[in-house]
């Protein structure tokens, strides 16, 4: 009797455009690698969460790279893109895809498709690079290639061919959180029309992409050139030097004449509403002396906070925070969990396995909607726990002590859970959650400079 | 290689192509090019919407710029070239 092959599924949400992966015949070891990528723009792959690409993917053993005949097939079967406009198909040696739309709108694309793909993480990176490189355009968005910073709170991108710089420009960068990617950003307009700037698993060199799903508001695109001397000039460019340059940029499998004359329109938007400079740099300069350059070139007020484009995009920077630190704050809103929790209390999260988690334990945890956001945080008491039976998931019961409802959920997929609860400040005083007391020192040393994220605030 | 004076000219409909401000954008997918045409480029871009000679585009041009006759035709012929050499342009007919 064959065994079934395995089944595994991911969500990941990427500049906005969320794809839903069925992998069939996925190994552990695969999964692991894929999450090590991608881990930051994943999210609960719950069945309600609006998907934009859907995909069946069937997985096979990777070639090793000695096999006879290889490299003939590596040579005969080069990438090959087909963008149609209800249908995209992408095939290389090591993948082969196909997606249709089912709807379209402006703003939200819906493509289902399947395909087949080695078990090899760059056979997975290449095809989903060429799916949001094509179906980001279809959505007003792109994706450049080109070193994304976080500066303050508005977002820079540094486009350049390969050589130019950019993952110097990363590898020097003091925070590498501020990061967005060294190789690939995604570029989007906000609902209000504005464009952001969001990171992406899509590495180079630099070998790690952006830290969480958040946005930023995009100020300026300074295009890399070499410099000759180890001196940084920052030369304002006319949008239309800006559009030639930028379509060198802009990450574009697809040749039909629909694709381009579409990317061209997005490239002569972005640069007509961007500021764009010339950024004629050394890799001696340091990132400090490049962004007091650049400062006359960013507008005003770069320090002002911006809130997150949406509420998914808050809880996977919460997430980041969280797996930086172990430990974070936040302010709740709500009264699912009166009377123990009270308005104005502030809540200190400790990471958590699923193994380490009990009844009684308050759990925070990533609740998605259908949109971005309908997403929320909720933080409701562990009641009890069903373990796996007859090939079902272990599920988590959870209540709001306020509520009467029970919530069952699959962790990871249905809501993922973040951390749990290990001390509450009121009224100018902290304590531990009963049975925490041995954490607090150890939570508190690591809480003293992190500010408290809150949740009203957005 | 000069473009024939007696030839008609028209921009090849497949480019796609952006105005600007001024100046046009054009890129040409098959060779993986863009162009970006200045202002005088531009408008010999525009006016080639439809087949013309490079008489043709010389006496249009005529009313717009404030130079010589010959050496606006210099230009226009200097243009066409350009703009054909870059396989932006088709030959639609006639002979030099």
């Amino acid at each position: 009797m064959r065994r079934k092959a395995r089944r595994e599924e991911m969500l990941l949400s990427i500049g906005g455009v969320v794809t839903h992966l069925e992998l069939t015949g996925a190994q552990p070891v695969f999964m692991e690698q894929l999450r090590a990528r991608y881990g930051a723009f994943e999210m609960p792959a719950a069945p309600w969460v609006q998907r934009d690409i859907s995909l069946r993917l069937t997985l096979a053993s990777a070639a090793p790279p000695g096999v006879p005949g290889r490299r003939a097939d590596i040579d005969a079967h080069p990438l090959k893109v087909n963008a149609a406009a209800r249908t995209i198909a992408a095939e290389r040696w090591d993948f082969s895809v196909k997606v249709t739309a089912e709807s379209g709108q402006p703003t939200r694309a819906s493509y289902r498709g399947s395909g087949r793909c080695e078990m090899n993480p760059f056979a997975v990176d290449c095809m989903l690079r060429v799916l949001y490189a094509t179906i980001l355009p279809r959505v007003g968005g792109m994706l450049i290639h080109g070193c994304g910073l976080r500066h303050a709170e508005v977002g820079v991108i540094f486009p350049g061919r390969s050589g130019a710089g950019k993952t110097t420009l990363a590898r020097k960068t003091p925070d590498a959180d501020d990061v967005l990617s060294d190789e690939l950003v995604a570029v989007r307009r906000d609902d209000d029309g504005a464009w952001r700037v969001h990171g992406s698993p899509f590495w180079g060199d630099f070998a790690r992409g952006g830290i969480s799903m958040r946005s930023w508001p995009l100020r300026t695109v300074a295009f890399l050139e070499q410099a000759a001397r180890d001196v940084v000039t920052m030369t304002p460019i006319v949008s239309s030097d800006a559009t030639l340059r930028l379509l060198g940029c802009f990450l574009s499998f697809a040749v039909d004449r629909v694709t381009v004359e579409r990317n061209l329109a997005l490239a002569v938007q972005l640069c007509a509403e961007v500021r764009s400079v010339e950024a004629s740099l050394t890799k001696n300069v340091p990132t400090a002396e490049i962004f007091r350059k650049l400062a006359p070139h960013l507008g005003p007020e770069v320090t002002r906070k911006v809130p997150p484009q949406s509420a998914r995009e808050m809880i996977s920077e919460f997430r980041s925070f969280l797996r930086k630190h172990q430990s974070y704050a936040f302010k709740p809103k709500g009264s699912s969990m009166r009377p123990w929790l009270k308005s104005g209390d502030s809540l200190f999260i400790q990471s958590a396995g699923e193994a380490e988690l009990a009844a009684g334990d308050i759990l925070l945890y990533w609740s998605p909607g259908a949109k971005p956001d309908d997403d929320a945080l909720t933080c409701h008491r562990m009641v009890g726990r069903v373990p796996a039976m007859r090939g079902n998931a272990p599920k988590f019961l959870t209540k709001g002590d306020a509520m009467s409802r029970i919530e069952t959920f699959e962790n990871q997929r249905e809501c993922e859970i973040l951390g749990k609860v290990a001390a509450i400040s009121r009224d100018g005083k902290t304590w531990p959650v009963p049975g925490r007391i041995g954490n607090l020192a150890r939570l508190f040393g690591s809480l003293v400079a992190i500010p408290i994220l809150r949740m009203a605030g957005r | 290689m000069s473009a024939p004076t007696t030839a008609s000219w028209r921009r090849d409909t497949e480019l796609p192509f952006q105005k600007l401000a001024e100046e046009t954008i054009v890129v040409d997918p098959r060779r993986r090019e863009v162009h970006l045409l200045n202002e005088t480029a531009a408008r010999i871009w525009e006016l080639l919407s439809a087949p013309r000679s490079v008489d043709e585009l010389a006496a249009a041009l005529g009313d717009e710029y404030d130079v010589g006759e010959a050496e606006l035709r210099e230009a226009v012929v200097e243009l066409v070239d350009g703009l054909s050499s870059k396989g932006l342009l088709v030959a639609v007919g006639g002979t030099r």
